[in-house]
């Protein structure tokens, strides 16, 4: 098992962009995707569902969690894992998790 | 709430072909907006796929100036098009958010649609993300479907406190793109396109017009989407379904939200919407 982070830029749209950014992560199956928007200001639905579908389920990677995003884009993401049939491997966060 | 804006001001845009040429009358248009710039290149751009030359006729004075700056004349002449805008100062933008520009790939929609969203974020961000993701997904339908170039621009309304911004494309319209999934009409292609249905047959696709028509209800805008015959405009109480005398060739897209700038000193250097154009005291 892996685990890859993946950061979004402060501005994201369109389902190639979504395409190009994952492809960057280099994924295998049963990877641990972790995608870190902190720095998101503004994202499309239509790059949330793509990004989804590219991880979950062309990646076929075996979480996908959400940290920091604005609550559109979450809402648009897990609106997405849902219609996809993956939502029980998609999280979302507001911050990162404390050590312990 | 803003003031709603009907959709008979796509009659405007009906073109009448004669002599080798497809003439645009704008004399009855009192004020222009993205709509019509987006409306007229896309008719200059359909023009010349059918060995025509767009000819733009009539536009009153005092909107033509506007047209200009706006680089209209730019894109009618781009497409071997003909008209008597002015010639103007190129610097001179203080009534433009973005300037009609053509959208010819994904790039282009993600470089214009960052562009608009940083000149509106440091006055309001919840407009400048309506407008960031409508623009964007919008666009990237253009790009996606149309089969064709698309075009952008964006608008301030400085007295009204509105931004309007606009899409058009000359390409195979929606009936086309969802003629496969039950649209049988350009009505119900429209119906289709805004109402989310096509989740159910293509998980994971099309949310960009349902979410784009939720955005801008939910700040009080307005918006009208227009592909064949069929035309809708909707807002938070109303959506208004009318039939074109024309058809118009491909799909037109506008939205206009409130705008609420920051009642700050501070911000008037913080952004492209500063000062001077909230205090714009009309075209000329």
């Amino acid at each position: 098992m892996t685990a890859r982070t993946l950061q979004l830029p402060r501005l994201v749209a369109g389902r190639d962009y979504a395409d190009d950014l994952v492809h960057t992560l280099g994924l295998e199956p049963d990877a641990e995707v972790v995608v870190d928007g902190t720095a998101l200001l503004s994202g499309t639905p239509s790059f949330a569902a793509e990004l989804v579908q590219q991880v979950l389920v062309e990646g076929k990677a075996r979480s996908l969690t959400l940290i920091g995003a604005p609550a559109d884009f979450v809402d648009y993401s897990s609106t997405a894992a849902r219609d996809l049939g993956v939502a029980e491997r998609f999280a979302a966060s507001e911050q990162w998790p404390t050590a312990v | 709430m803003i003031a709603p804006r009907s959709a008979r001001r796509l009659d405007f845009l009906r073109a009448r072909d004669a002599d080798g040429r497809r003439t645009l009358d704008l004399t009855d248009v009192r004020w222009l907006d993205p709509l019509h710039l987006v409306g007229i290149a896309a008719h200059a751009h359909h023009a010349q796929q059918a060995g025509r030359r767009l000819r733009l006729v009539g536009l009153p004075a005092d909107q033509a100036g506007y047209a200009a700056r706006m680089h209209l004349g730019r894109i009618v002449e781009q497409f071997g098009g003909e008209h008597r805008l002015p010639e103007v100062a190129e610097q001179d933008l203080h009534d433009s958010l973005l300037e009609l520009r053509p959208l010819r790939n994904p790039a282009d929609v993600e470089v214009l649609t960052a562009l608009v969203y940083r000149r509106v974020a440091g006055t309001d961000e919840q407009a400048a993300h309506a407008l960031h993701v409508a623009l964007a997904e919008v666009g990237s339908n253009v790009c996606q479907h149309a089969r064709s170039i698309g075009f952008m621009a964006a608008q301030t309304i400085a007295e009204h406190g509105v931004l309007r911004f606009a899409v058009a494309d000359c390409g195979v319209g929606l009936l086309a793109t969802l003629r496969g999934l039950g649209a049988g009409d350009d009505r119900q292609a429209l119906r289709l396109a805004l109402s989310g249905q096509r989740q159910l047959d293509s998980p994971g696709r099309g949310y960009g017009l349902p979410r784009t028509r939720q955005l801008i209800t939910q700040l009080d805008g307005e918006m009208l989407l227009a592909s064949g015959v069929a035309a809708s405009r909707i807002d938070a109480q109303v959506r208004h379904e009318r039939r074109l005398d024309q058809s118009y060739p491909g799909t037109i897209f506008e939205g206009a939200v409130p705008v609420h700038p920051v009642a700050s000193s501070a911000n008037a250097g913080s952004s492209r919407i500063g000062v001077r154009q909230w205090t714009h005291e009309g075209r000329g």
